[in-house]
């Protein structure tokens, strides 16, 4: 009985470790992203915008292809899941960006942007879900 | 130096998501992504709150990177609340597009919502 607690407390153990990793991971990738279109003509606004729907379509896949086998590594979702993919996109930005549009009175774009960015994330996701749930 | 820096807060912002959420979907035993929900809330609150706090203030740029990037970009997700609408709705019929339609609105206007009283807070602090 012992043993079986101290296996599953060095389970969880593990598992947080495979969170933080991959949340370094995942933020540092964020940055990298954020660095490259900041040196275009680009807005910053469209740097969270790509790195949401990418992110979106990686998890819509690897969450369908997770649940479709019955020998899956239970630290893959804890690192890709909640840590890279919950760090390299970011929902705290994103409604920040919408608020300060709001308030900057650019209303076309503050209405446009969460509209577009749920969309097609929405859209990038199903078709994660798809691919990653076809055999 | 901005890397590290980032790495070791989104690591964080990470590990607190994953605590925060698990307790919130443990406490409120629904079918609803509570837990996606309550940190996503929280997260966008504080970035009001930081964004209120950094305004016309001198503070440092890696400290805003840590805690607005790193940290709440860690504890904060996009991902997994689009991946659990998709989810909802294929979850199927009338219910399930009711159910991912309520998960796409909700959290959008709370947390638009949270953002403007954190920065309300902030100012007033």
């Amino acid at each position: 009985m012992t043993d079986r607690l101290n296996l599953s407390t060095s389970i969880t153990g593990r598992r947080r470790f495979a969170v933080a990793a991959g949340g370094a991971l995942g933020a540092v990738g964020r940055v990298l992203v954020a660095d490259v279109v900041g040196r275009t003509d680009f807005d910053v606004l469209w740097a969270t915008f790509a790195v949401n729907i990418v992110g979106s379509l990686i998890l819509g896949y690897v969450v369908a292809r997770h649940a479709g086998r019955s020998r899956s590594s239970p630290f893959l979702i804890p690192f890709v899941g909640v840590g890279v993919l919950g760090a390299f996109t970011t929902f705290s930005l994103f409604s920040a960006e919408v608020f300060e549009l709001a308030r900057a009175g650019d209303w076309v774009v503050a209405v446009a942007y969460p509209l577009l960015s749920i969309g097609a994330g929405f859209a990038a996701a199903l078709l994660g879900v798809r691919f990653g749930g076809s055999k | 130096m901005t890397w590290v820096v980032v790495g070791a807060f989104g690591a964080l912002g990470a590990l607190a998501r994953y605590g925060v959420s698990g307790i919130a979907q443990l406490m409120w035993r629904t079918t609803f992504p509570v837990g996606t929900l309550v940190v996503n809330i929280t997260g966008a609150f504080a970035a009001g709150l930081l964004l209120a706090l950094v305004t016309g203030r001198d503070v440092p740029d890696l400290l805003v990177t840590a805690a607005g990037v790193g940290f709440l970009g860690g504890y904060s997700t996009f991902s997994t609340w689009m991946v659990e609408s998709v989810l909802a709705a294929e979850s199927g019929g009338r219910v399930g597009l009711r159910r991912a339609a309520e998960n796409l609105v909700v959290p959008l206007v709370a947390g638009v919502g949270a953002v403007a009283i954190g920065f309300a807070i902030g100012q007033w602090i």
